[in-house]
């Protein structure tokens, strides 16, 4: 009787995936143990330094919105951020899809470049929770992105060194140092 | 249970291979320019922003990308506008996810002949998937370095 409530356990729970897309934009923090924070996009959008566009694909079984935003929530967690802005959803009958901006709360971009530092090779590596190498760095110069599976994203020991912008440097001088 | 030739397969194969390929949805693209400007491809980098618009500069023109699933497609194509535009700097102004749902031509294969005498047959059909499609929208900038 146990075996056969596995099987079923097992089966059900191949019946759904989700996936997690991002492009980051800004400069990607430890991953943070704080839940971030929201914000649809019909709302009013509050200051904050963008990171990274995501996106979160779930079907089957987690073809359901909330499932979606649960998982845009740890991606943003996952980069040291504290809020999901411009939170679109899309459902049908199969597939959910859900974007929004990682971003940090409270912050202008121009100045979190500036406070920017590169961290060392050794704190580099796994901050991403990607399991991508972190030499090179994960962005590139036009912005890097990766796919994740969702339930990879760990919120890790949340530590205050912040890897500079994916994006190059500013042509009016925001460049990070 | 039926066997099918492999050749009726490969057949089959080449003949939904177009038509598949003709359903499918490329990457769509938008430029609307603003001014009168002749644009020049900028071939440097491109800074994205997705929450304020840049200082200092002059909004070159709206772009629009549609067809896409995820933003690892979406975002190359969106550079590649706004480079065409003459855009140093971008910004996205929204990202809007949509589940569509999509006709799609499948061939079913079978036996029409009888046991002893088998006649392999392919017959089109056609079923619905869901597709996402996401649309990115924003505008490219240019911004003079700062000196």
């Amino acid at each position: 009787m146990r075996r056969a409530w596995v099987v079923v356990a097992v089966a059900l729970a191949g019946c759904g995936h989700t996936s997690v897309h991002r492009w980051v934009i800004g400069p990607v923090g430890a991953p943070s143990r704080v839940p971030a924070r929201v914000f649809s996009a019909r709302g009013a959008t509050p200051p904050a330094a963008e990171v990274a566009l995501v996106e979160a694909v779930g079907t089957g079984t987690h073809a359901d919105g909330d499932q979606a935003i649960e998982a845009l929530r740890r991606e943003a967690q996952s980069m040291g951020c504290d809020a999901v802005l411009r939170v679109e959803v899309a459902q049908g009958a199969n597939t959910t899809v859900a974007t929004g901006v990682a971003a940090r709360l409270g912050q202008r971009a121009d100045l979190l470049a500036r406070v920017a530092e590169p961290p060392p090779m050794a704190a580099l590596t796994g901050t991403t929770a990607t399991g991508e190498s972190s030499v090179p760095p994960p962005w590139s110069v036009q912005g890097a992105a990766n796919a994740t599976d969702a339930g990879v994203s760990d919120a890790g020991a949340s530590d205050a060194s912040v890897a500079p912008s994916a994006n190059p440097a500013a042509p009016w001088g925001e460049a990070p140092r | 249970m039926s066997t099918v030739p492999s050749r009726a397969a490969a057949s089959a194969a080449l003949l939904a291979l177009p038509l598949v390929g003709g359903c499918m949805t490329p990457v769509r693209s938008t430029v609307i320019p603003m001014g009168d400007a002749p644009a020049r491809y900028h071939a440097g980098p491109v800074v994205i922003l997705a929450l304020r618009d840049p200082p200092r500069a002059d909004a070159l023109g709206e772009v629009h990308i549609e067809g896409v699933a995820t933003l690892e497609e979406a975002m190359p194509a969106f550079i590649e506008r706004v480079r065409q535009l003459g855009g140093n700097v971008a910004r996205v102004d929204r990202v809007t996810p949509r589940v569509g749902v999509r006709a799609v031509t499948d061939y079913l294969q079978s036996n029409c002949g009888s046991y002893r005498f088998p006649v392999p047959c392919t017959r089109p059909y056609v079923r619905n998937v869901e597709v996402i499609d996401l649309r990115v929208e924003g505008r490219a900038f240019r911004v003079e370095a700062a000196r």
